[in-house]
């Protein structure tokens, strides 16, 4: 398990990266790539499916959201989960992210944690 | 328990900040943002989205800006390096001299091929060094007034000066520069036209322009020599005459001394006016480079009828004279406008000596004509047909028996290096009149230099 500034990220036993925004932390690009950077690191380097729980997270702006769709995505990770708040404004956050920022890799919407990594472990290489 | 009609007017004021900031929007301010109400509900999820439309608008038009201005950077460095590749060809390969140096220091930067070419120093040799540590100009107060110009930020064109190269061969070239900047200093650009054979050529031209007008001088000796005879009579008469006096003043006895002073004072007056017609001979005959000063023409042309007036009381010539009073000095020498406009004299008297005695008038004439001073010689003599007047100033074109026809010509040359032009035109009634018409502001063409030019290349 690994924080960093605006996160705590670490991979779990079922080989899947969780990386959970901290309450309130508002991310700019750097914390972004910082995130992304300490979840491959923590993944050895191995391409793995990725959760990324953003219910408590205030919305992104559009670099920071760039960030996270970019090629470090496609390269490091196999799939992506996005964990939301269970709320019109969690939800449209998460189809905002999927809409604009189109990445790379199988992704999808998640309310439930638990529905979340089962859906990802489909993805484990 | 929340008031319904309160939450309605709530939902109404959100609704409405949703539309103002749509409104906004849509007009191009993508600076709004909504903000998020702590429920997370319907209008707050409809705000996020507005909120990522007009974030995601300014991220690509940030981006399409961005990316203008780094495609607008490459145009300009592309721009810019075909420039210096523009420059670089149109330097090296410039059949003028080149040479850039540095404005601080007078440093050579580069010289071109062209330069190593006329001056015979290689490039590597002169890169990194200043223009006096190897002695190529050959008048250090050229290069002292140009290095002045250049630092108050001026520009030179056409500025002759003279160099050595490095055999030490002087040389002449047509020398411009203006301030460039190269590699990132204020450096001055300058431009060398190699005119070292032409000057040679024009220096010879003007040699033989000078043979040719001493020629012409010569060759009217002849029919200057009875106005000389005659010029020369009177006072030798009157010395001839007051000697005899004086002998017999001698004789009386006693000896009229008083009146032997006077004869023997009239006998030197005569005498110095017998000098002074032998010196304005020996003046106009003498054979001298061409020296240019300031020449007063009513002078000149007064000079010039003192020389004439017996030659033409013999051949009972009338000649009226209207001399301008508002004439400035031109630059020139005197010697040849004397003889251009004796020439024309003497050929109008030829053209009116046979004429009634109504018609044996000629009429001299100076006058000033814009930016020019005018010497006009009009006869009324028979004149000439077109032909004739066509080919009158042609060398060896003659219209008398006994001419050699260089006459003309020779003063028109010699107009001509005045930066003037002698020009003949048909008289309404009869007879022609020739104009040598000469700049007042002292222009002269290529080859005719000022006395003191002349004399300093002369010593070089």
């Amino acid at each position: 398990m690994r924080d960093t500034a605006t996160a705590r990220i670490g991979l779990g036993d079922d080989g899947v990266l969780i990386v959970r925004i901290r309450d309130g932390a508002r991310q700019r690009p750097a914390d972004a790539q910082e995130n992304l950077d300490t979840a491959l690191a923590e993944g050895s380097g191995k391409r793995r499916p990725l959760l990324v729980d953003i219910t408590g997270s205030p919305p992104l702006d559009a670099d920071t959201r760039h960030l996270y769709s970019g090629q470090t995505l496609v390269d490091g990770f196999t799939a992506l989960a996005l964990l939301v708040e269970a709320s019109p404004l969690g939800t449209m956050m998460g189809n905002v992210y999927f809409r604009v920022a189109r990445p790379g890799i199988p992704t999808y919407l998640f309310t439930d944690e638990v529905r979340a990594v089962e859906w990802l472990k489909g993805y484990l290489e | 328990m929340t008031d319904p009609r309160s939450e309605l007017a709530f939902a109404t004021d959100r609704i409405r900040a949703l539309l103002q900031t749509l409104e906004r929007l849509a007009a191009g301010d993508t600076g709004t943002s909504l903000d998020i109400s702590p429920a997370h509900d319907e209008l707050d999820a409809i705000a996020f989205g507005i909120n990522v439309l007009a974030d995601e608008l300014r991220w690509a038009h940030a981006r399409i800006t961005e990316s203008e201005r780094v495609k607008a950077d490459e145009l300009r460095e592309r721009a810019l390096r075909q420039s210096d590749a523009n420059f670089a060809t149109a330097f090296h390969s410039n059949p003028c001299a080149m040479t850039i140096t540095r404005l601080s220091d007078g440093r050579f930067q580069d010289v071109n091929q062209s330069f190593e070419h006329q001056t015979g120093f290689r490039r590597d040799e002169v890169i990194g060094r200043t223009v006096e540590e190897f002695g190529l100009w050959i008048d250090p107060d050229d290069l002292a007034a140009l290095t002045t110009r250049m630092l108050d930020g001026g520009q030179l064109n056409n500025l002759e000066v003279r160099f050595r190269t490095k055999s030490g061969a002087p040389a002449t070239c047509v020398y411009s520069a203006d301030i460039i900047r190269f590699g990132g200093e204020p450096c001055v650009l300058a431009v060398g036209l190699d005119i070292t054979e032409r000057k040679h050529s024009e220096i010879q031209a003007a040699k033989l322009r000078e043979e040719m007008a001493h020629l012409g001088r010569v060759t009217m000796l002849d029919a200057l020599t009875g106005s000389l005879a005659h010029e020369l009579n009177q006072p030798l008469t009157a010395v001839m005459a007051n000697a005899e006096a004086a002998l017999r003043f001698m004789a009386a006895d006693p000896p009229r001394l008083g009146d032997l002073r006077e004869t023997l004072d009239e006998i030197v007056s005569a005498n110095k006016r017998a000098g002074e017609v032998v010196r304005r001979m020996r003046t106009l005959l003498k054979k001298s480079g061409t020296l240019y000063e300031a020449v007063e023409v009513n002078g000149t042309v007064r000079e010039v009828l003192k020389l004439l007036q017996s030659n033409a009381l013999g051949r009972r010539i009338v000649v009226d004279v209207e001399l301008a009073s508002d004439l400035e000095p031109i630059l020139g020498d005197r010697i040849q406008i004397q003889q251009v406009v004796i020439n024309l004299l003497l050929n109008a008297f030829d053209a009116v000596q046979d004429r009634e005695a109504a018609n044996r008038r000629v009429c001299l004439r100076t006058v000033r004509r814009d930016s020019t001073a005018v010497i006009e010689v009009s006869d009324l003599g028979p004149g000439l047909h077109d032909d004739a007047l066509a080919r009158i100033f042609e060398p060896f074109y003659t219209t008398k028996p006994d001419g050699l026809g260089l006459g003309l010509s020779i003063c028109r040359a010699i107009v001509g290096a005045h930066g003037g032009l002698l020009d003949a035109t048909r008289n309404p009634g009869t007879g022609l009149t020739f104009s040598a018409s000469f700049p007042l502001n002292g222009t002269m063409t290529a080859g005719a230099q000022p006395a003191s030019r002349a004399r300093l290349q002369e010593q070089q």
